[in-house]
């Protein structure tokens, strides 16, 4: 399994740790290098929308960074995996037409399929994870992954709305929420801007409904900025851990530390004692409007790169 | 796909008038009336300058002559 070092000496310069998000589990979290990609949002803006803000030069950075990850996948095999963590596909504005999106960036699907990418979903392609009679799950996507480290399941990893008060499907607020998302998204399929008008409005709402799930922790010593869902993934990895949930892991399988997530576009890393054990939060950014960040985990080490 | 296989497919173009000016579909055009065609596509892997991308392809296309 290739060190975060080495990750960084192979990249040549082209990966920094971003700001200071970079630190040591307490136990093993992964058995491979594990490099998590967050929010792409493709065909958002439309076909020429290169990733948001109508910038070729984000693609290519992003094919750069494929390429990158290709060669060290066909040096290592499988001791490289790779994440996509959700919002890969806008479905919204794609008028949840997929070849559209296929259409726009071939190469960047391509890839990512020759590479065995993991495809988590996120809100705005959420109807992505589909099963068919006879077919299965047709467009290979998962609610939520695991990896596991000496024998347990180390880490989780999913898009990160589900911890958003408007979208957590666990209340029956978030059943509304996720009634209110729908009327939003045929609303764009009428009009397609419709978001952009609304934006500060539909964030405001969301400011006002995420406010309940924030955790006032004890001062952080490492100074980093608090995490909204915090709260959220620790309480979902001490339920894991203690078998309190539907998923069909006993707890003698599963010894969770670590969340990874995306969704929010702000990157973060935080740690948190809790009950005598120390959780870990990774939030890895995003890719659109100017974010270029990626998470990354390698047995105890993990860090954010730019 | 060449242009004998699409032919053989959906048969012999239809007279259909010339488009408006703009898009320059007046040249080497063929146009159907009242088809629906399926066109299937799939990712073909090229090199281009040295580096891997992929292409999509038409591998088959099915025509619906009844509506």
């Amino acid at each position: 399994m290739l060190t975060l070092d080495d990750f960084m000496r192979k990249a040549e310069g082209k990966l920094k740790v971003y700001k200071t998000f970079r630190l040591q589990a307490d136990k093993e979290i992964t058995e491979k290098l594990t490099i998590c990609i967050p929010d792409m949002h493709l065909l958002e803006r439309g076909p020429n929308d290169d990733f948001l803000d109508g910038k070729p030069e984000y693609e290519e950075r992003f094919l750069g960074l494929l390429d990158f990850l290709l060669n060290l996948r066909q040096e290592g095999g499988d001791g490289l995996e790779i994440i996509q963590l959700g919002d890969m596909f806008d479905l919204w504005q794609a008028k949840w037409n997929t070849n559209m999106i296929v259409s726009a960036y071939p190469s960047i699907i391509g890839l990512l399929d020759k590479m065995k990418t993991i495809y988590v979903v996120g809100n705005h392609d959420i109807d992505l994870v589909q099963w068919y009679k006879d077919k299965g799950e047709t467009f290979g996507r998962r609610w939520r992954y695991y990896s596991k480290a000496e024998g347990k399941l180390r880490a989780i990893y999913e898009h990160g709305f589900q911890a958003d008060f408007a979208n957590n499907q666990d209340s029956l607020s978030g059943a509304i929420g996720r009634e209110v998302t729908r009327i939003v998204g045929m609303m764009e399929y009428i009009y397609p801007d419709i978001d952009v008008i609304l934006g500060s409005t539909w964030d405001s709402v969301v400011r006002a409904f995420s406010k309940y799930n924030v955790f006032t922790p004890v001062r952080d010593p490492q100074g980093f900025n608090l995490h909204e869902y915090l709260k959220f993934y620790i309480g979902l990895l001490e339920r894991y851990n203690s078998g309190d949930t539907l998923d069909h892991f006993g707890p003698e399988e599963v010894d969770l530390s670590l969340a990874v997530i995306g969704h929010t576009y702000t990157a973060r890393l935080m740690k948190m004692p809790k009950n005598g054990k120390v959780y870990y939060l990774m939030d890895c950014g995003s890719w659109v409007n100017g974010g270029h960040e990626i998470g990354a985990i390698s047995g105890r080490d993990m860090a954010i790169f730019h | 796909m060449s242009w004998n296989q699409v032919s053989q497919a959906m048969g012999p173009p239809d007279i259909a008038p010339i488009p408006e000016p703009g898009p320059d579909l007046s040249k080497n055009t063929r146009v159907y009336k009242d088809k629906i065609v399926i066109f299937y596509i799939e990712m073909k892997e090229v090199i281009e300058e040295g580096k891997i991308r992929f292409h999509e392809v038409v591998t088959n296309i099915e025509v619906c002559k009844k509506k």
